[in-house]
């Protein structure tokens, strides 16, 4: 890894959590960045504060910067590797826990995403039928099935007939937090796995 | 339908050539290129060593590679 590598990794990693300081600063003060009169609004991540501003474009330009590194060099990822997880392989011993490590990670992230999957196609929804629609005498309706749309789908779901009591439509989460959760996840899982193998 | 073919198991007894050599892990380690932590894991059979790691080991201690590591078929 040259010196720059170095450098700007060091920046990403350190600058990290004023990153997301930043951006949990701006969520508190409201997640909206532009107003319904097509103003900027207040959120310090804009024009309000050029410095912030400046600070988190560089940030993301570094980022990009270490993505195509990360799929251009083979030596380069395993160095961010030891980085983010502060575990270095110094023999063929720890080649192989890491071996073990990434294939656990590798299925325990595949698990999560399938029940992610799983969770982001389910529809359920309970919900009370009106008195002249009940059957037997029974008012109360169970409906599950499953979508699956490769985009997002910007129509609003059909109500049920009826008072709904219940209603589960996909993830309650957004994109980014998924996202999110899963780097998190796998570092942690790849953390894990490897300080239990090298015990 | 394969015959099951019997379970091997590696033996070594490289506790006993550091012994006579007078070696620490530590130093055994430093000398063929491993972390302290591998040489633990090969003397109490956690570990099996690569062809090459245990070639180098031999050679370390000027000894034939079967006097160091051996097989033993293990009992069902």
């Amino acid at each position: 890894m040259n010196r720059l590598d170095s450098v700007i990794l060091k920046l990403l990693l350190y600058g990290l959590p004023l990153i997301v300081g930043l951006a949990v600063l701006a969520a508190a003060q409201g997640w909206r960045y532009i107003d319904a009169a097509g103003r900027v609004t207040e959120a310090p991540f804009h024009y309000s504060n050029p410095v912030i501003g400046l600070i988190f474009g560089l940030w993301l330009l570094l980022a990009v910067y270490l993505l195509i590194r990360l799929v251009a060099s083979g030596e380069f990822r395993e160095k961010v590797l030891s980085r983010l997880t502060f575990i270095r392989e110094r023999d063929e011993r720890e080649a192989l826990l890491t071996g073990k490590a990434a294939k656990t990670t590798m299925l325990t992230t595949l698990a999560v995403l399938l029940v992610l999957f799983f969770l982001s196609c389910l529809r359920l929804s309970v919900s009370t039928l009106p008195p002249e629609q009940a059957v037997n005498g029974k008012n109360k309706t169970l409906t599950i099935g499953a979508a699956f749309s490769l985009t997002a789908d910007s129509r609003p779901e059909q109500p049920e007939p009826g008072k709904t009591v219940v209603a589960y439509t996909g993830l309650p989460v957004s994109g980014s937090a998924v996202i999110a959760g899963l780097i998190i996840w796998q570092i942690a899982a790849y953390n894990y796995s490897m300080r239990r193998l090298m015990k | 339908m394969t015959k099951p073919l019997p379970q091997l198991k590696i033996v070594n007894r490289l506790h006993v050539f550091r012994a006579e050599r007078r070696l620490t892990q530590e130093q055994l380690a430093r000398e063929i290129g491993v972390t302290r932590a591998t040489i633990v894991a090969i003397e109490g059979g956690g570990y099996n060593p690569s062809l090459e790691l245990a070639f180098r080991i031999a050679r370390f201690f000027n000894a034939d590679i079967n006097s160091i590591f051996s097989v033993e078929e293990e009992k069902a």
